[in-house]
C-alpha cells in the first residue's frame, strides 16, 4: 500500500519564481528627484543612542543599524535623500524606497522587488501615494491617517511600519547633515 | 452542566460564524503554519489553494498498525476575511497482530479508498496585524464512511466548531496559536447497525518562529478527548512534536511530527505506560502541501 501513489490529490508542487523586481534603486532614484543630476550613496551606521531615539519615536523595533541611503544632488545643492529599505513580507522580505525632501516631507515610495502569495496591491499608486506629503509629525498608522488594503494588511502593516521608522531616521540622523 | 455549556458554546460559535459578516478587519492568507494547530488568517477575496493533506497514525503497542488518512482540500476566499473549503477524504488501514484492544482478531489491510467529504466556513473577526490579536470562528459539516481506528464501514456525520486566537510578534516573526474545538459526532456502523454518538473536545496550542526567509520552525501541542453518549470523558490524550514550514510565493508545504506524551485510560500489556493506545496511536506524522492559485 502506497497512499502516495494512490493519491486523490492532483501534482501541487508546483514551484514558480513570480516574485519580481519592479524597479531598481536607480529608476525610483530618478523617479523621486527627476531633476536631480546625481546620487551620492552614504553608508549610515546608528549608534546605539540613535537607535533608541528611532524605536522610540517610531513606535517600531529597529531590525538594522546599517542602511544605505542616497543624497539626491542638482548642481551640487541638496535636494532630498532616498532611503532604500526592507520589510518582512509573510516569505521574504519586502525592498522598498522612500524619498524625503529638504522639509522632511515624503517625496515618493515606491516598492522596488515583492515576492509573497498575497498582498501585492501595496504596490498600487494609489496606495502608495497616500504617503506623499506626510512627515515625522504625522501619525502614519493603519486605519487612520494610511488607508489599508483588505486583503493586504500584513504587507500595508509592515510598509507602514517602515516608512513611519525611516521619518524618524531621517529626522535623528539624517536631517542636520 | 459542562455538556451544556459546551453546547451552548457552539451554538455561540454557529451563530457568529454564519451572522458576522460586519465586523472589523481582513487578514491575508491561510497558510498553515503548523499540521494540526489553525491560525486565524483567512484567504483574501477571489484567492484560492489546493492541499494535500496525509497524515499517517502508527504504533498501538502490539502488532502491526498504520492508518493513513488523506485529504484534497479546495479553499476559497469569498471575503477578504470569510472562506469557504471543500475536502474529499480517503482512507486506508492496515492492521494485524492484535493490534486493536477491543478486537484483538481484526485484521485489515485496505488500500485508500473514499472516506466522505467535509465543508468548511472560517471567519476572521480580529486581524494579527492591526488588533491586539487575531480572532477568527470555524465550522465544519463533516460525512465520513471508514472508522478511524478499526476501518469499519460506518456512515458519520460530525459538526466540527472551532474558536481560533493568535498573537503575533516581532514584526510577526513569532506567531502563537490557540484552537479550542467542539465536535458532536453521529455515527451508524454498517456491519452490526449500531448506532453511537460521542463529543469530541480538544484544545490546540502551539509556536512557530521564522528562522530565516520562507522557513519556520514550530512546535504544537494537543489535547484530545471524547464524550460517548455525550456523557462521561472515555479517554483523553496530550501529543506534543515539532513541525517545519515552508512558504514561497506560489506553494508551501507542512511537516509535523506529533508523538502522544501522556495519555489515559492505560491499556495494560501493551507498552507505553503513560499513553492511550486504544483510540490513539503512539505516533501521528502530517504532511501538508498546498499550490497557491
Amino acid at each position: 500500500m502506497k497512499p502516495l501513489y494512490y493519491s486523490l490529490s492532483v501534482p501541487v508542487l508546483v514551484a514558480t519564481a513570480h516574485g519580481a523586481q519592479f524597479l531598481t534603486v536607480d529608476q525610483a532614484q530618478r523617479s523621486f528627484f527627476p531633476g536631480a543630476d546625481s546620487f551620492v550613496e552614504k553608508q549610515l551606521e546608528l549608534s546605539a543612542a540613535q537607535t533608541t531615539q528611532i524605536e522610540t519615536r517610531s513606535r517600531t523595533r529597529m531590525r538594522l543599524k546599517r542602511f544605505r541611503v542616497w543624497e539626491a544632488l542638482a548642481h551640487e545643492q541638496r535636494m532630498g535623500v532616498v532611503i532604500v529599505d526592507e520589510v518582512y513580507g509573510k516569505h521574504e522580505f519586502i525592498t522598498y524606497a522612500m524619498a524625503i525632501d529638504l522639509s522632511g516631507k515624503i517625496a515618493g515610495v515606491e516598492i522596488l522587488t515583492y515576492r509573497e502569495s498575497y498582498g501585492g496591491e501595496v504596490r498600487r499608486a494609489q496606495w502608495r501615494g497616500q504617503f506623499v506629503g506626510k512627515s515625522a509629525g504625522d501619525q502614519l498608522e493603519l486605519d487612520r491617517d494610511i488607508r489599508n488594503i483588505s486583503g493586504a494588511t500584513l504587507s500595508c502593516q509592515h510598509v507602514t511600519e517602515g516608512i513611519r521608522r525611516n521619518l524618524a531616521l531621517y529626522h535623528v540622523a539624517l536631517a542636520n547633515n | 452542566m459542562f455538556y451544556r455549556s459546551l453546547i451552548l458554546f457552539m451554538a455561540l460559535l454557529t451563530v457568529l460564524a454564519l451572522s458576522a459578516p460586519l465586523l472589523l478587519t481582513p487578514a491575508r492568507a491561510d497558510e498553515n503554519l503548523w499540521g494540526y494547530l489553525y491560525g486565524t488568517d483567512t484567504l483574501p477575496k477571489g484567492s484560492s489553494e489546493i492541499y494535500n493533506w496525509l497524515t499517517l497514525r502508527t504504533g498501538k503497542g502490539k502488532g502491526t498498525y498504520r492508518g493513513w488518512d488523506e485529504m484534497l482540500e479546495l479553499e476559497h476566499g469569498l471575503t477578504d476575511r470569510f472562506q469557504a473549503s471543500f475536502y474529499l477524504k480517503g482512507r486506508s488501514h492496515r492492521i494485524a497482530g492484535g493490534a486493536l484492544d477491543d478486537d484483538p482478531g481484526r485484521s485489515l489491510n485496505r488500500s485508500l479508498e473514499f472516506n466522505g467529504v467535509n465543508v468548511a466556513f472560517k471567519y476572521n473577526l480580529l486581524s494579527v496585524y492591526k488588533d491586539l490579536f487575531g480572532l477568527s470562528l470555524y465550522l465544519e459539516p463533516s460525512y465520513s464512511r471508514i472508522h478511524g481506528v478499526t476501518g469499519e464501514r460506518m456512515s458519520q456525520f460530525g459538526l466540527e466548531t472551532k474558536l481560533m486566537l493568535q498573537k503575533n510578534f516581532f514584526d510577526d516573526q513569532l506567531a502563537l496559536a490557540y484552537n479550542l474545538t467542539v465536535e458532536p459526532e453521529w455515527a451508524k456502523f454498517k456491519a452490526s447497525g449500531e448506532r453511537e454518538k460521542e463529543l469530541e473536545l480538544e484544545h490546540t496550542a502551539g509556536a512557530s518562529y521564522r528562522v530565516m526567509p520562507n522557513w519556520f520552525l514550530g512546535l504544537e501541542g494537543r489535547y484530545h478527548s471524547e464524550y460517548p453518549e455525550f456523557k462521561a470523558r472515555e479517554h483523553g490524550a496530550y501529543f506534543l512534536g515539532p513541525n517545519v514550514h515552508y512558504g514561497a510565493e506560489k506553494w508551501w508545504f507542512t511537516f509535523t511530527f506529533l508523538p502522544q506524551i501522556w495519555g489515559r485510560p492505560h491499556i495494560a500489556n501493551r507498552g507505553g505506560g503513560n499513553l492511550h493506545l486504544g483510540e490513539h496511536e503512539r505516533y501521528e506524522f502530517r504532511l501538508k502541501i498546498a499550490y497557491v492559485f
